[in-house]
């Protein structure tokens, strides 16, 4: 018989993060992780570069851990993932080139191969155009059946909308809050971003070694992310409808927007 | 360094003394005063795609127009981030230890930075960036959307002035009238200013003020 979800070991997530929780393999989609960072040091599992090549996007992994970042943004992300989640395993998926450009082709085939591999959580520190609304709804829904987590953020700078795939319902989507803690988040009511994460000037590891400052819903997603890590490891059997009950149940309100 | 401006404006197809680039310079007041910030910068994509150079300073001391020209590879620092990203990043500053020193030396260190890409359709034309000085703090998720707003009425200067150009061209060498040019402008300029107004979240005061500044600076 399953166990009620709301029978955690836990009743918060700084608890949670104390206990000994299975392993739960997190990909993050960005710029690329330096692996050789001292506060990742252990914490990624494998490295992989989605390469646009004539024949189509193709996914290629990196022999040995290295210092896989073109921009550093990747590197910070991974780094609040592995702050908030001790039982993360992260798997580094580079969608940039070396020169740091994307495409949204490289990207849609990053995901789809992270969901098609078996990965539990993914994290998608960007947001693309309406354009690529209907791929990535396709991808999401796959990861959905698979029981994947994918963790999305808010634009930044919302002006046309709140950027796919985090407006898609089959996310978990993610605005930046200030909670000065990596073990809360923020439920809302409201809109079509439910969780509101820790993304006011955190601190996150540099991809050129040490610490810096960031603020944005990139830094935010990660660490919702990360309590979606911690959950997946009390219970592997949750599903994504079960993850979200529990962070809304487990988080406070968040604060209205301003008028 | 009005030479080199021109060179870098150029590359938006504006020209250094134009409506346009005083419009650019104008809404870097605005955003100065709204955030608030000490200084507020715009970087022209440089041809290539490459790497971001800065055509405009504004706030500061008259030693920071020595960065017009200056280059910042796209994915370096924040504002390199902001352009890869296309998404506005904030944060603290970080500098090699070599850079540190350099830093100390010239005066203050800023406290904070925030970087927001320019973007017309899905082409990078330029980033704006602002930084604070101690003891003012780190820009706030509320700041980084109104900077943003700043970003995109900047890139619309850039895009109408495309516009008009291929207007332009479709019309022979004969360029528009000069007054339907500036009523055209000031339409678009009115629309999205209120916008601005509209998104400013409670605090329409300062965005009123700094109208009101603008207002003065065009008389």
């Amino acid at each position: 018989v399953r166990k009620p979800i709301e029978r955690l070991a836990a009743s918060s997530f700084v608890e949670l993060a104390r206990q000994k929780l299975s392993p739960v393999v997190v990909a993050v989609l960005d710029s690329g992780v330096n692996a050789k960072h001292p506060a990742l040091s252990g914490r990624v599992r494998s490295q992989w570069v989605v390469e646009d090549t004539p024949r189509g996007p193709r996914v290629r992994r990196l022999r040995r851990l290295a210092d896989n970042d073109v921009s550093g943004h990747g590197t910070c992300v991974a780094g609040m993932v592995a702050q908030t989640a001790p039982n993360a395993e992260i798997v580094d998926v580079r969608v940039l080139d070396v020169h740091a450009l994307g495409s949204a082709r490289t990207l849609l085939a990053g995901f789809r191969w992270a969901v098609l591999h078996g990965v539990r959580v993914v994290n998608l520190s960007l947001a693309c155009k309406a354009e690529y609304a209907a791929e990535l709804h396709d991808i999401c829904e796959m990861a959905y059946e698979r029981n994947a987590l994918v963790v999305a953020a808010r634009r930044n700078m919302p002006l046309v909308d709140d950027g796919f795939p985090a407006q898609l319902s089959s996310c978990v989507s993610v605005d930046a809050g200030r909670f000065g803690t990596n073990h809360e988040v923020a439920y809302a009511p409201r809109g079509r971003i439910e969780f509101v994460g820790n993304g006011v000037d955190v601190t996150t590891p540099s991809a050129k070694g040490g610490t810096q400052v960031c603020t944005g819903t990139s830094f935010a997603t990660p660490q919702v992310a990360g309590l979606c890590a911690l959950l997946a490891g009390a219970r592997p059997d949750l599903r994504p409808f079960e993850v979200k009950t529990l962070l809304k149940r487990m988080g406070r309100d968040a604060a209205p927007p301003p008028k | 360094m009005d030479d080199i401006a021109g060179r870098v404006l150029g590359h938006l197809g504006l020209a250094l003394k134009s409506d346009e680039s005083r419009v650019l310079r104008l809404l870097l007041d605005i955003a100065l005063e709204t955030l608030p910030a000490a200084e507020a910068s715009l970087l022209v994509a440089a041809p290539g795609g490459r790497e971001l150079v800065f055509a405009m300073t504004q706030g500061g001391a008259k030693a920071n127009r020595k960065l017009i020209g200056q280059r910042v590879p796209l994915g370096s620092g924040i504002t390199g981030l902001a352009a890869v990203s296309r998404e506005v990043q904030a944060g603290v500053p970080t500098f090699t230890p070599s850079k540190k020193g350099a830093v100390k030396r010239a005066g203050k260190a800023p406290s904070a930075v925030i970087a927001a890409p320019m973007l017309v359709d899905d082409e990078l034309v330029g980033v704006l960036t602002a930084v604070r000085f101690p003891p003012s703090g780190t820009f706030q998720t509320r700041e980084l959307r109104v900077f943003g707003q700043f970003a995109a009425v900047a890139a619309v200067v850039v895009e109408q002035r495309r516009a008009i150009r291929g207007l332009e061209v479709l019309g022979g060498a004969k360029p528009l009238a000069a007054v339907t040019e500036r009523e055209a402008a000031e339409q678009e300029l009115a629309t999205v200013v209120a916008e601005l107004v509209a998104k400013s979240g409670g605090r329409t005061d300062r965005v009123v003020r700094a109208l009101k500044a603008f207002g003065q600076a065009f008389e």
